[in-house]
Parts: C-alpha cells; structure tokens; sequence
C-alpha cells in the first residue's frame, strides 16, 4: 500500500489562536480517510492546508512523494488533488450543468486561442465534455435538474453537485468536507454510494465529516483532531471504542460550542461499550 | 441619409462599448467606472499616430487597442486582490488620473485645446471621404468585434469569467487561476474601448479630454443596466436605446432646445431609475451558455440509458431524443 499524501507536523496559527499544532496525518492509496473532531477541531483549516488556501506556519505536505507545501489553490487539481468546501460555494447563477462543466479541466473552448483560431477543434470538445457533464450528472442522479439555476437547488441537491464538480475534476485524490452535514438520510446514501463508486474506481478520499453512519460505513481509517491536535488515529471501531474520543464527543464542559451536531450515539447499537 | 448614417456610426460604437464592458462587469463581475477613459487613451493613440506620424488609422487602431490594454493590464495588476467596491473606487480613482493626463500631457494631447483633423482611415490606399464609406467601414469593425465577444461569452471561456464572478475560492479548487483570467478580462475590455475611442476619433474629427469623463463611464455603465447585464444581445440593445433618448428628445419639438441639455440628463437618470426599480435584470436578463436540455433533444448529446440506476429514482424527459 503506499501513501497518497502525507501531512508532516503541520501547524497554522491565525493571530493569536494557534488551529493546527504540530499535526501528521496521512492518506493512504485507495482508502477512504476520515477526519473527524468537535466544531473548531481545525478539519477545515487542515484540508486548506493540504490544498493551498491556507499558508502552513509550519510543516510539510507531500503528495505522491511530492512536496506541494506552499502550493497555490489553482495548482491542485492538475497534480490530481481536488477539494469540497464547507460553505459549498456552489456557483449560484450557473445551472447545475453549468457548475460540473467547469469541474472537467483544460478545456480547449476556453482558450481563447482555440476558441477564436479554431473553433471546430474547439466546438468538437466542448460536445465532448458536455457528454461527460450528462453522464455526470445521471450518475449522482441530477441529470433532470441539468438546466436549473444551482440556487434553485434543494441543500441536499447542491451537496451532491459539489460532489459531481468535484468528480469532474478527474482528480485521483478528493477531499470533501462534510458532504454529510445537515443531509436528510436519502441524500446520505446518494453520497455514500457516489464516494464507494469512487474509491472502487481507484479514486483515494479524504472526509471530513461529523456524521457517524457515513464515517463507519464508508471509511477505512479514522484520525480524530481536537483543539488543533491529533488525539487519536486507528479503525472505525478502534475510534468508536476509544475513551479519549467518547470523551470529546460527550463532555460539553470544555468548550463553549456545541460538540457536533451528530453525537455518537445514534449509530452505536453495534459497538461494544458506549459507556 | 447622412443622418440616419451617423447615427448608424455612433450606435455602432457604443455598441462595441456595451459588448466589452459587459465581459467585464455583466461575467466577470467587476464594475469598472473607467470605460470612458481606456476609449479616450485608444482616441487619443489613434489620433496621435495618424496626425503626427500619418499612420493609417486602420493600423492606428490597432496602435489604439494595444495602448488600452497596456494601461488595462496595468490596472489590473494593481488591482487583483481587490473586488467589489474596493474595485469600483479604484476604477474611478483609473478614470481621474486618465483624463488628468490627457489634460495635463499637452505636448502630445494639446490639453484643453484637443486633437483636431483627426483623419479618416484609408483603404485600398485610398482614404475614405463620404459619410457613407465611413459608416460601412465603422459597421464592419464592429461586426468583427460583436462576433469574437460573442463567441468568447457563449463559450466555456464565458462560462469561467461567470464562475470567477460566483465564487473565486471554487474556480481556484476547480484549476483556475483566477488572478490570470481577472487579468485577462480587463485586457480584452481596454482594447475593445480602445477600438471604440478609434472609431469615435475618426468619426468626430476632433478630440477634446471631456469627450472621455466619468460621465461617459456611467453612461456605459448604463447602457449595460438598462438592456442586461450579462447578456451581450441585452448590452447591444441597451447602448441603441440610449443613445436614441437624445435624438428623439431633439426631433421632437417638444422641449425647447434651450432646454434640450439638462432635459437629457433629467430623462437618462428617470429611464435608469425606472429600469433599476421595475426591472433590475435590463431588459434582456443573464441567460445560460449552456442547455442541456435542448441539446439532448436535438441529440447533440445523450443521456445514458440505465437498466436500474441506484442514484436516481427520477427520469429525465430524455428517452424522447433517443430513438
Ligand atoms: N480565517 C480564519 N481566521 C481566523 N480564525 C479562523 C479562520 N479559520 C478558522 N479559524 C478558527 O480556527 C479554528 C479551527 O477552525 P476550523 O474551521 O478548521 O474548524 P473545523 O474543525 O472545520 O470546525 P467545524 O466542524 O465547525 O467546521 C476555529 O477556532 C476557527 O474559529
Ligand atoms: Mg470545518
């Protein structure tokens, strides 16, 4: 098995508020990795690090034994590293077609040298990854909504056409966070299923998510951040049975937020002890 | 005749404005308050070529196009990590320091005195004398210049300027260096202004730095806002509309023609209110680049048919297309 990508040490401060402190993790090839924690754990400030929105105070990331520390955004899907966001930044003018369109890369009907010198050439792929688009977006079940605005989506439809952009992308390691959040359970499993499809294609992920049935269902390792640290690192029924992490999840005496919004509970009827 | 063709010429370069700007600010987002003046920085290139080096305005125009985007180019640099109002005051700070130095640079502009004799261009070594060889040749142009702009917002490189304007963090994770293409917009904009600036030279004969102000700048804006942003057929019709207001206002003899100044300006900003208030779209509203569904009827592109799909338990109306 070998290491898609590497997180050495990595630390990001903002001001005064340090949100990664000395974290490792790793992803390995054609494994679902899960990244779980409270609110403010820094999930979402480590899968920007890793992608280059998010400046490493200290650290290294290596992807495909390449050190990519310090790349720019625009720079990850062409070495195959691509990425969700939280806030989904789904392009809300755009139609659903649209927004997948843009996800395929290098295309020649937007250079502007093919377009305007020859635009046969140009015209022939366009037809082509407009196909790609339909087939795309029959395969996460939104090819009916091809035409509509995204901001006409339902919150569940716009998860699944961040996860369709993303798979556009052609990118061999995906990054998404938390595509489960706040999904009625239909959606869930549209999800779920589109990342095994994924992963059996090959495909390496990295989650983010608070949601305990996509995490035991579908990931192979699980890293628990806390406070910006790793606190615990192992299978899915190693983490549901680890005390340090029950405690995180449970005790709402440490932090002013609010734990998760997915306690553990619900999907532990199968582990062993839930304390 | 020679009316109706000077009209002609003049809805012509207005036209070429609107279309340009509206890659700029209907795609791309950014509200640029400087237009009017990278059309006086092509005017007065233009001008400056054909009068003192007795260059062919047609190659003068080129000259023009290219002084435009240098300053655009510039600008933009100068510019890339600020949008929004930040980018409209910057435009507007662009537009003051232009017409400033077309002021203040007499060696070159004759300052407050202007450019006069600018030539008409010369084709087939012949330069042009009538109205109506000048207005085919004004129409032309911008039937080249409408065709490429057009090609370029109905295409996928349309379709990234509208996705740079909705969300800058996803174009970025979608492989896009956003800051190249913001760069490149406000280029392609500057040098079409600065066609435009060459057209008009040519047109007018006479160029003055207030035929280039921040009043001319909001007028596009306007063109753009009252027949669509977005649209390139809208920015068209928004340029003809306007730019009609002030001749119907003069054959109408309504208003006495002391009062045709003010009258003007009273009647562009009730027209630009009506619009922004009864129809914030323009007339022409933002279309999608892409349809799918239209192209699945007419079997450009097909749906995959699917024995038993786990993902969707809806159909889409394709299997109509499929025979
Ligand atoms: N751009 C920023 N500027 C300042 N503070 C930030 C910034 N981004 C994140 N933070 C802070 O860093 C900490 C980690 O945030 P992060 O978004 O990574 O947490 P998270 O684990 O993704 O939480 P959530 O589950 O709520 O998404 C939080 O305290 C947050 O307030
Ligand atoms: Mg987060």
């Amino acid at each position: 098995m070998t290491t898609m990508l590497d997180v050495a040490n990595a630390s990001v401060s903002f001001g005064g508020l340090r949100a990664l402190k000395d974290v490792s993790i790793s992803a390995e090839e054609g494994q679902v990795t899960a990244l779980i924690g409270p609110n403010g754990a820094g999930k979402s400030t480590l899968l920007g690090a890793v992608s280059g929105f998010t400046r490493l105070d200290e650290g290294r990331v290596t992807f495909r034994g390449q050190d990519i520390t310090g790349m720019r955004p625009h720079q990850g899907v062409g070495l195959g590293l691509a990425r969700t966001f939280q806030d989904l930044e789904v392009m809300q003018r755009l139609t659903v077609a649209e927004n997948v369109l843009l996800g395929f890369p290098d295309q020649p009907a937007e250079r502007l040298s093919r377009l305007l010198l020859t635009p046969w050439v140009a015209n022939r792929h366009h037809r082509a990854t407009v196909q790609k688009t339909v087939d795309l977006l029959d395969h996460v079940g939104l090819l009916d909504r091809a035409d509509t605005l995204a901001s006409d989506l339902s919150y569940g439809e716009q998860k699944l056409l961040v996860v369709a952009r993303l798979l556009a992308t052609g990118a061999d390691m995906l990054m998404l966070d938390e595509p489960g959040a706040g999904l009625p359970d239909v959606n869930l499993h549209q999800i779920g299923s589109v990342l095994r499809e994924a992963v059996a294609g090959g495909r390496t992920v990295l989650l983010v998510d608070h949601n305990m049935d996509l995490i035991m269902n579908y990931a192979d390792r699980v890293t628990v951040l806390h406070h910006g640290q790793v606190i615990a690192t192992g299978t899915p029924a190693q983490i549901q049975a680890n005390q340090a992490v029950i405690d995180v999840y449970f005790s709402r005496s440490h932090t002013a937020q609010d734990p998760v919004d997915e306690p553990l509970t619900p999907s532990q009827k199968g582990a062993p002890d839930a304390s | 005749m020679s009316y109706l063709l000077t009209l002609v010429t003049f809805f012509s370069i207005g036209i070429i404005l609107a279309m340009s700007l509206n890659l700029l600010m209907g795609f791309t987002g950014q509200v640029s308050m400087a237009h009017g003046g990278f059309m006086g920085i092509g005017a007065y290139t233009a001008a400056w070529f054909a009068i003192n080096a007795e260059v062919n305005m047609v190659w003068a125009m080129l000259l023009a196009a290219a002084a435009a985007a240098l300053i655009g180019w510039l600008f933009a640099l100068a510019t890339v990590r600020i949008s929004g109002d930040e980018f409209i005051l910057a435009s507007f700070a662009l537009q003051m320091v232009i017409i400033e130095a077309i002021s203040r640079w007499t060696d070159v502009t004759r300052g407050t005195y202007g450019l006069s004799g600018v030539p008409k261009p010369e084709l087939f070594g012949e330069p042009m004398r009538t109205i109506e060889q000048y207005a085919v040749f004004t129409v032309v142009v911008t039937l080249i210049c409408a065709v490429v702009m057009m090609r370029m917002a109905g295409s996928t490189f349309g379709l990234v300027l509208r996705g740079v304007r909705e969300s800058v963090p996803s174009m970025q994770a979608l492989g896009r260096n956003t800051v190249r293409v913001k760069i490149l917009v406000m280029v392609i904009a500057s040098a079409f202004a600065g066609i435009a600036g060459t057209l008009q030279a040519s047109m007018v004969t006479f160029i003055h730095p207030d035929s280039f102000t921040i009043m001319l700048s909001i007028i596009i804006v306007a063109y753009l806002l009252v027949g669509g942003l977005g649209n390139m057929w809208g920015a068209a019709l928004g340029a003809v509309l306007l730019l009609s207001i002030p001749e119907l206002i003069a054959t109408s003899d309504v208003i006495p023609s002391n009062l045709l100044g003010p009258m003007e300006r009273v009647i562009y900003g009730v027209v630009l209110m009506a619009f922004v208030w009864f129809r914030p779209k323009g007339i022409i509203a933002e279309r999608p680049v892409l349809r799918v569904g239209r192209m699945l009827r007419r079997g450009t592109v097909t749906a995959p048919t699917r024995p038993g799909s786990p993902a969707s338990a809806t159909t889409p109306d394709a299997p109509g297309a499929t025979r």
